[in-house]
């Protein structure tokens, strides 16, 4: 998709096919995950921090062709 | 498409299958309130988004699938819903080949992976039937800070090739009646990873091929908020045009 922005255009959408229906799901779909402490202050005792090392790596494995 | 409909109905249509889709969903949306954590983001305006008990918002389909497990209430304005292709060829955990063992064993035992938190295991569990092979369980690292005592520490030392053979030694029959992915995802992604162990974690070449992988996903999504950006070329900002493999249905 080169210029997305031009798809947003009275050409961009003729031209487009069906994409135009489908592609607003999508955009607003995108958007960054939930990433916060759940604890705040000082902390005694023990605690857990969970993390995803290679998330993104992990992301794209796992897509495949849309059929 | 989908038209209007509850989430109770397209959840029983789909179930899985909606973590190997590519699912766009416009949805109403509200969890009970003994959810303490919500995961369906609203965004308030340009630069906000907040995850409240109830509200209108796109989402994914995984992030539907989520929802639905904490029991959410959710009726459907409308969606898309595009499967994965479906692959004839099966895979069993005996057609893996010898490469790709050593590459799993290895990476799985350089690694510190401790196992105690029951979710913390489901999480583990769930990731793993959703990367449906054994070659990308590797992927799947898991960093899990405690502070404890040094004598707890010292226990969980000797604990630990314990869970590293279990963990080495995983066996699901989920897994080996699913379909392999050979997308070319995933074949450039475990190209990149393995070129990646062949040298030391720090190392100039090791971080190089990390920042290839990671740029890979990033390049899907460039530009597609039309964010204005910083450019190092023209020491200027402008707006970020996205490019030749950007695609929201990826990177969504």
């Amino acid at each position: 998709m080169k210029n997305l922005a031009k798809l947003n255009t009275p050409i961009g959408i003729e031209l487009s096919g069906d994409l135009h229906e489908y592609i607003d799901y999508f955009l607003g779909s995108y958007h960054g995950g939930r990433n916060e402490s759940y604890i705040y202050g000082l902390i005694n005792g023990s605690f857990h921090d969970y993390d995803l090392p290679g998330a993104y790596p992990t992301a794209m494995a796992m897509l495949d062709y849309p059929d | 498409m989908i038209g209007k409909t509850t989430g109770e109905d397209f959840y029983q249509l789909y179930q899985r299958n909606l973590i190997k889709s590519y699912t766009g969903l416009k949805i109403k949306f509200r969890f009970p309130g003994s959810v303490q954590y919500p995961n369906l983001p609203v965004r308030l305006d340009f630069s906000s988004v907040i995850f409240p008990l109830e509200g209108e918002t796109f989402c994914t389909g995984i992030e539907f699938y989520l929802a639905m497990q904490l029991k959410c209430q959710i009726d459907i304005l409308g969606g898309v819903f595009i499967p994965f292709k479906e692959r004839a060829l099966k895979t069993t955990k005996n057609s893996i080949d010898e490469q790709e063992r050593s590459f799993i064993e290895n990476k799985t035992m350089e690694r510190e992976i401790f196992v105690r938190d029951p979710i913390f295991e489901g999480v583990q569990n769930e990731i793993k039937r959703t990367l449906l092979t054994e070659i990308r369980e590797e992927f799947v690292v898991t960093n899990q800070i405690h502070h404890e005592d040094q004598s707890q520490t010292q226990m969980q030392h000797e604990d630990q090739n314990q869970i590293k053979s279990q963990i080495v030694s995983v066996e699901s029959p989920d897994i080996e009646n699913e379909t392999k992915n050979e997308s070319n995802f995933y074949l450039v992604v475990k190209e990149l990873m393995t070129e990646r162990i062949k040298y030391p974690k720090g190392s100039y070449m090791n971080l190089l091929y990390k920042f290839l992988a990671n740029a890979g996903i990033g390049q899907m999504a460039r530009g597609l908020n039309q964010k204005v950006r910083f450019d190092s070329k023209t020491n200027s900002t402008r707006v970020l045009p996205s490019g030749d493999l950007v695609s929201p249905l990826y990177a969504g």
